[in-house]
């Protein structure tokens, strides 16, 4: 991992990656990131603050990461290390984007393997400052 | 305008929205061109303009207006001239159809079509009379006034 991330650095995903819907989308994701030569990966938000609780800190991060649906996700690093092949890259200082490269063989199962490390999702908490109008 | 399915958690390095469309909308669009993106599983709704097109991959980077996001069921309805997407906010649906709208995801359309229709929300059946101008068409005032 070239950027030195906290185990319990905080990995957030917008919308419900439990959805049944979202499994082949994320599949194609993963196949459109390699194809414009970043391996197979999906986005993800990651952050971490011991001074921010941890509704503060998801807020943080959605905010920065801009993330506008109703719900989310949430994970941590250490979870994301411990399950190989995975590893995450944030693009810079946290909080950050960060794509989680899911390994060299892209197929259903590790998506599955990719989904299973999220809690259920729960609601955004900054979701309304991207509607119209706000 | 056209409508493009996306999911808005897939960014580029810059934050920007990335999607594989269908070949068919890939070579209608140009970079500059406004068009709606449309996450389905999460309803959501959004204008942005394409960033860069890729023919060959038919790989499209836009750039979102993240301040334009609007929640809302959208249905897809055609007919000889024109593809139609109809949008109706799940949170205002029952009674209140004012918001709703209709936007022709077609190019190179008349500039007078109309388009009538029945929105039915729930037990609700509530006819629609919609007049276009240029590309996107409002309800008339009949139904903006229920």
């Amino acid at each position: 991992m070239p950027v030195d991330v906290p185990r319990d650095a905080l990995v957030v995903r917008g919308g419900d990656p439990h959805d049944p819907q979202n499994l082949l989308r994320m599949l194609e994701q993963a196949q459109v990131s390699h194809d414009r030569g970043c391996g197979y990966a999906l986005s993800t938000g990651v952050g971490y603050d011991p001074s921010r609780s941890r509704e503060e800190l998801i807020a943080d991060i959605a905010t920065a990461c801009k993330l506008p649906q109703t719900r989310l996700a949430v994970t941590t690093v250490g979870d994301i290390l411990d399950n190989m092949p995975f590893a995450i890259t944030p693009d810079g200082p946290l909080p950050s984007h960060a794509n989680i490269d899911l390994g060299s063989d892209l197929n259903v199962d590790i998506v599955k393997q990719f989904i299973e490390l999220f809690r259920p999702a729960e609601v955004n908490p900054v979701y309304q400052q991207f509607r119209k109008g706000r | 305008m056209m409508r493009i399915d996306v999911d808005f958690n897939e960014r580029d390095g810059q934050g920007r929205v990335v999607a594989r469309v269908p070949a068919a909308q890939a070579s209608q669009l140009m970079a500059g061109q406004p068009v709606n993106l449309y996450d389905p599983p999460e309803r959501l709704w959004a204008d942005a303009v394409v960033a860069g097109v890729d023919p060959e991959t038919c790989i499209v980077v836009f750039d979102v207006d993240w301040h334009s996001f609007v929640d809302a069921e959208v249905a897809d309805i055609s007919d000889a001239s024109a593809n139609w997407s109809i949008g109706v906010p799940p949170t205002e649906g029952v009674g209140h159809l004012v918001n709703c709208w209709v936007v022709s995801s077609t190019t190179g359309w008349g500039a007078s079509s109309r388009l009538g229709g029945m929105i039915i929300v729930g037990e609700e059946r509530t006819p629609i009379n919609v007049a276009s101008s240029g590309s996107v068409a409002c309800l008339n005032e009949e139904a903006a006034a229920r």
